[in-house]
């Protein structure tokens, strides 16, 4: 079965960047679990969404809205296709070896 | 006509019922390097986890072949980080191995929790300051240029968007939109209700929306 590697360190690329230090109000920022601005979504977007049978009257009153979930849809469809860096089970194997 | 979701014969949706199958974890083990006396899963990693603690350490690669990638996508997806992807599932696995005879119950949701807590406690120490998919936005020749231009967008803005919402929201996007998972799977996987998990996945579509919606629309 063909698997596409998506894996962005196959390409040519420049060095990651030094993750700065955390600050407090980082962790705090992180841990306050602020419920961020929302645009309400129609239930039967949701409903579609999630799987569920959704009548194409629904739809069709939500158009906008499923545009960019469609071009959403195609990019988290392209991480799901995401595989694990082929030598990370053979260098974790070699880790336990070394302990 | 009734339709349901984007896996109905669109392009998006053969790609998210395939990987959907394919993305599963519980109840069919994304692969396996070697035939098993058994089809229940549950009974095939017990299997497995026997010999490793019998002295057979490398029949743990068994199981970090078997759910890595799940776990990956999942590290990747919360940590926007291939980098720290493979760190942070290196480090799980390692842990695994040391505590596997504390295993009780499913072997996958237990690494899983592993993996989740290690992309937590990343989350809470590091901010990240770099979208490592930039990285993958050569040209693959499989689309136009304008469309891998809409696509590296897409990834760069979803990506900056992810990293906007609480860790918990991300959680339950993740594991809904990119691991594919049903809803009681999540909830057993992060010992929440259905009901709560919904109602996260809802709250993060709607802050994306906000956040993509200028944008896109």
């Amino acid at each position: 079965m063909m698997r596409e590697n998506l894996d962005p360190r196959d390409a040519a690329r420049e060095p990651l960047a030094e993750p700065r230090a955390v600050t407090p109000t980082d962790a705090i920022a992180s841990d306050r679990e602020v419920t961020p601005p929302r645009t309400e979504l129609p239930p039967a977007v949701h409903a579609f969404l999630d799987g569920d049978k959704v009548a194409e009257t629904q739809l069709s009153a939500a158009e906008r809205e499923l545009e960019l979930w469609k071009r959403i849809s195609a990019e988290t469809g392209r991480r799901r296709r995401m595989v694990t860096p082929a030598y990370l089970p053979k260098q974790i194997l070699s880790k336990l070896a070394d302990d | 006509m009734r339709r349901t979701g984007f896996d109905r014969g669109d392009r998006w949706g053969s790609a998210l019922s395939a990987t959907r199958w394919l993305g599963y974890t519980s109840v069919v083990p994304l692969k396996t390097t070697e035939p098993t006396h058994t089809d229940d899963p549950l009974d095939a990693d017990q299997a497995v986890i026997d010999r490793v603690l019998a002295g057979d350490r490398n029949a743990f690669g068994i199981l970090i072949e078997r759910y890595s990638d799940p776990l990956y996508r999942h590290a990747y997806g919360m940590t926007g980080s291939a980098d720290v992807a493979e760190d942070i599932l290196q480090v799980s696995f390692i842990k695994a191995f040391h505590h596997l005879a504390e295993v009780r119950g499913r072997f996958d949701a237990w690494v899983f929790r592993i993996v989740a807590n290690g992309c937590k406690d990343w989350l809470k120490n590091i901010r990240r300051t770099h979208l490592s998919y930039e990285e993958d936005d050569q040209p693959s020749g499989l689309e136009t240029p304008e469309e891998e231009l809409d696509r590296g967008e897409m990834r760069r803005d979803l990506d900056s968007a992810l990293q906007s919402l609480p860790s918990s929201l991300r959680e339950a996007f993740v594991m809904k939109h990119v691991e594919g998972r049903s809803y009681e799977e999540m909830a057993e996987l992060l010992d929440a209700t259905v009901g709560a998990l919904k109602m996260r996945v809802h709250r993060a579509r709607e802050a994306l929306q906000k956040l993509l919606e200028d944008r896109y629309q």
